[in-house]
């Protein structure tokens, strides 16, 4: 389209305002798509979003166990609190993702 | 007044790779140009930056009408404390502080720091003799936080950035991607919640369900914090879509440059902008643009892309489709492009700076 006139992109966006229409009645890219899409990045937000209060929550109990566990015992208390870390994760992960399926 | 000796900047901190950083060093350049002694004085110096800017501490007063400051704001910080004490005339050069609300759920500290900035720029209204912003969105920001005078100054963009070549192994890697056939769409700023990278990957997760199973998104720019990062990351391997979406990074000037050399498309569905230099860069290079309509893009983007107002994923989608199917049309998109990305020549916004600094001047 040499010297298209810029103003009428206007026409460019009308089309693509009655292709997106299209897409939604026909059920390609209709409202429930654009809701799970929604959802699932809702869903990778709550997630990501726990990682960093789990390794603040991990930090401060590393710091309280500092003072009580005694030095000989610290390996095993660093591999469990490794382990109930793991498993806490996994338990919230497997939790979200059934909610999600609901 | 007489004409002061020195005018310095105070940025609250200074990092490469940076829009608001590269503007600085340009203007340190542009006021010596002028006659004037400038050092910058930054409370935190990124790596590559150090030995061309000097610690905050050791920012000393010299007579008021002999030292002038000029203050980057872009949020809030400790530096605007020292600046407002300070007895140097003051200028204040704003590149707009993002909306707490759209970071704080990500990043607490950033969303207290883009609070303490609103707060710090309203404080500092009554005793900046002289205020510039980088878009007409900004400067009316300027206005209603009670700035006069105020005028508009764009950014002073490093043009090495806008000319730099392409990579070789960079653009050989992107070309090869290309020979499997699939448009490329791109997306180059920090990766944060105020870009919206995630309403960029719905658009594009639409594109790809609707017309083109072999699209690429590229997302290029350094990080703001893990956790959005990971939550795209997340988001994208949830879609299926890990083999088809890049989230690159910061990369090198030549990469990125090849990341424009092979793109179709540059999409931005940004919920806040006060400038966006990389849909200049993008329009400049040729690359179609495609932006959702908020914040300043409306005014950055102009005549030279396709302007939407809703960023509904199925309209993003066809958008895009719109652009890349019809060979015409990306054509008429890219010489607009073109056009409205020479409005922002370094050297208009040399002029620009220059005629700031002497109208401030001229009502001291």
């Amino acid at each position: 389209m040499p010297g298209h006139d810029p103003s009428s992109f206007a026409d460019i966006v009308a089309a693509a305002e009655a292709d997106a229409a299209r897409l939604r009645s026909e059920g390609t890219v209709g409202d429930s798509y654009e809701r799970e899409l929604d959802e699932r990045f809702e869903l990778a937000a709550v997630r990501a979003l726990r990682v960093p209060a789990f390794a603040e929550r991990s930090a401060v109990l590393r710091r309280a166990a500092k003072r009580v566990v005694p030095r000989r015992a610290r390996p095993l208390a660093r591999g469990l609190a490794h382990r109930g870390d793991r498993a806490l994760r996994r338990a919230f992960e497997l939790l979200e993702s059934r909610r999600h399926r609901r | 007044m007489t004409r002061p000796a020195h005018i310095d900047q105070v940025i609250p901190a200074i990092v490469e790779h940076d829009a608001v950083s590269n503007h600085t060093f340009e203007a340190q350049r542009l006021l010596r140009e002028m006659g004037f002694g400038s050092e910058i004085y930054a409370r935190i110096i990124g790596p590559g930056c150090d030995g061309r800017v000097q610690p905050l501490v050791n920012l000393r007063a010299a007579e008021p009408e002999r030292q002038w400051l000029l203050y980057q704001s872009s949020i809030g910080s400790p530096a605007a404390e020292v600046f407002a004490e300070h007895p140097a005339r003051k200028l204040l050069d704003y590149h707009n502080i993002t909306p707490a609300r759209l970071v704080e759920r990500w990043l607490p500290p950033l969303g207290a720091e883009a609070r303490l900035g609103r707060a710090q720029l309203a404080r500092l209204a009554p005793i900046v003799s002289y205020a510039f912003a980088d878009s007409g969105f900004n400067a009316s920001e300027l206005d209603a936080a009670g700035y006069a005078p105020t005028r508009v100054v764009p950014v002073l963009v490093e043009s090495g950035n806008f000319e730099a070549e392409p990579d070789e192994e960079s653009l050989a890697r992107l070309g090869d991607a290309k020979l499997g056939g699939g448009a490329d769409w791109l997306f180059v700023g920090q990766v944060a919640p105020h870009k919206a990278q995630h309403d960029v990957i719905k658009a594009f997760a639409c594109y790809r369900k609707a017309y083109d199973q072999r699209a690429r998104l590229h997302l290029v720019g350094r990080e703001m914090g893990s956790t959005y990062r990971d939550a795209l990351r997340r988001f994208v391997a949830d879609l299926g879509l890990t083999d088809a979406v890049e989230i690159t990074g910061s990369v090198p000037t030549g990469t990125l440059a090849a990341y424009y050399a092979t793109a179709d498309v540059f999409v931005c569905c940004s919920d806040h902008e006060g400038f966006c230099a990389p849909v200049v860069e993008a329009m400049h290079r040729g690359v179609p643009v495609v932006a959702y309509a908020a914040a300043a893009l409306p005014e950055t983007v102009g005549t030279g892309g396709l302007l939407l107002e809703s960023k509904a994923p199925g309209l993003v989608a066809a958008a895009v489709n719109q652009v890349l199917a019809d060979p015409e049309t990306r054509r008429a998109l890219v010489a607009a492009g073109i056009v409205q990305a020479g409005r922002f020549t370094l050297e208009a916004a040399r002029v620009a700076f220059r005629d700031a600094i002497t109208e401030a001047l001229a009502l001291a």
